[in-house]
């Protein structure tokens, strides 16, 4: 084995490896663009860091369901639409919860290509339920309707 | 600078039994194969991806680096991710038994970077799985197939397939290291979330409405009921919440006194187990290491011996080396 001073050549090498490894986490910090990291499996371990005030504490459940042609009603699940859950929150939930319809649109587009029954309608149900003393309380907001091949919302 | 690099060598390179870091590769291959794999990198869900969608809306760096050598159309199909994902499952059974250990190491390695990458690659991505895929190509540049594997016990029988004596001893200054950097990494990545709590959420995140606030969002819409309880008492969040930043931000204290580290293990295993529990956040593979780390990485405060089947007398495998 060869050495180098004291240590041999696989400990200098495992050596820069291991600080290899180590530095290889301030890439994130580099490329960090908002909530996407693009560095896996090297991330900013920044998960859940915001503090909330003093105030209601309430949580949102929202549901897409949507309708064919055929009249059939099914919920639509990440898995049907073909991307993880956070991705359709972000670009189809939100924007159709505040009334996008263009969102909905591309929704439409994305769950119809290749299908023989296609999706005509969409609706949006979203509960939030609320903690009380008395215990834990819901109300549903009103549904929201999206139609395929009109920019309006009902 | 003498002094620091001997410490250096201390930390990273005492002299071990081969044994511990074996049986690290067969209880976390063995747990990645049989479940983390399929639970966190399905091929239904890939294929799923594959299907729905012509283009990567937030690519991995290393789905940017294979894009750019084979084309999206040739690489990213179906087709292909299939026999990927049977290599990966067969590297990973070959590693998992010592057979070619390094090089099935790399392929569950390079395997398992792959499909996780592609699936972070639609604009979401986690950690649960992040330390341990790093773990998995730490331990094809160590010494892991030594013991407890069919390479040793071909070599034992004459087949060496290297004649390097290194490989017929039973210790080695080789075996140690990547335990102490799982160990290292756990450090860094619990220190990080807690700093970035203290210095974005300040003292207020220890406020009890802020973890009442996340328990109660995530266990209402993933219908945990302990969650659910938990998000109910006030008093228990805020004892919580101090107890969850103490945990990550002083995490480090068990690399400085060495003799604290079994107690900042178990103490983290429950931590995700209660993560789980109120949250449904899966990091089972943080508990996979911190169990590692709790049996293998310091073993003499267990008072145990491993058995001695597993292993032959290094002067017995010294014999066995062919005279060249």
């Amino acid at each position: 084995m060869r050495r180098i001073g004291d240590a041999s050549l696989n400990q200098v090498l495992i050596s820069l490896f291991i600080l290899a490894i180590i530095g290889l986490h301030a890439v994130p910090l580099m490329l960090h663009k908002g909530r996407s990291q693009t560095s896996w499996p090297f991330l900013m371990w920044s998960m859940y860091k915001d503090s909330r005030p003093r105030g209601p504490i309430q949580a949102r459940e929202t549901r897409l369901i949507g309708v064919t042609s055929s009249g059939s009603t099914e919920f639509l699940t990440a898995f049907q639409i073909g991307l993880p859950r956070a991705t359709v929150r972000e670009l189809y939930l939100k924007k159709m919860l505040a009334s996008d319809s263009s969102a909905a649109q591309r929704l439409f587009a994305r769950l119809n290509a290749n299908r023989p029954d296609p999706f005509v309608e969409i609706r949006v149900m979203s509960i939030i339920y609320g903690l009380t003393d008395s215990g834990i309380v819901h109300r549903s907001n009103p549904v929201l309707t999206f139609r395929a091949g009109t920019a309006y919302l009902n | 600078m003498e002094s620091w690099l001997d410490a250096w060598r201390r930390y990273w390179f005492p002299r071990a039994d081969t044994r511990v870091l074996a049986l690290t590769r067969v209880l976390v291959t063995g747990v990645h194969l049989l479940w983390f794999l399929p639970a966190f990198a399905s091929l239904p869900e890939q294929i799923n991806l594959l299907e729905r969608n012509r283009d990567f809306i937030d690519p991995q760096l290393l789905i940017v680096a294979i894009t750019a050598v084979i084309p999206r159309e040739v690489f990213f199909t179906p087709e292909v991710f299939r026999a990927l994902w049977l290599a990966t499952m067969i590297a990973g059974t070959l590693a998992l038994i010592g057979f070619f250990t390094r090089t099935s190491l790399l392929t569950l390695t390079l395997g398992t970077w792959i499909l996780i990458a592609h699936k972070y690659s639609y604009g979401d991505q986690h950690h649960p799985e992040a330390l341990l895929a790093i773990f998995l190509l730490v331990l094809v540049f160590a010494p892991s197939g030594q013991s407890v594997s069919v390479d040793a016990f071909m070599r034992r029988r004459g087949h060496a397939i290297s004649s390097n004596p290194a490989k017929e001893e039973s210790e080695s200054n080789m075996a140690m290291w990547p335990l102490k950097l799982a160990h290292v990494l756990l450090a860094m990545t619990y220190f990080s979330t807690g700093a970035t709590k203290l210095l974005s959420g300040g003292l207020q995140w220890m406020n009890g409405y802020t973890l009442q606030s996340y328990t109660f969002q995530d266990a209402m819409t993933r219908n945990l009921p302990v969650g659910i309880w938990l998000s109910q008492h006030y008093g228990l969040a805020v004892a919580l919440s101090v107890f969850t930043l103490l945990f990550e931000t002083f995490f480090f204290v068990s690399i400085l006194v060495p003799r604290t580290a079994p107690l900042f293990f178990i103490t983290g295993v429950f931590f995700h187990l209660g993560l789980f529990a109120t949250g449904g956040h899966p990091f089972f593979p943080h508990i996979a290491l911190l169990l590692v780390l709790l049996f293998f990485l310091d073993t003499s405060w267990l008072r145990y011996r491993l058995p001695r089947k597993v292993r032959a007398p290094a002067p017995v495998l010294a014999s066995k080396v062919p005279v060249q």
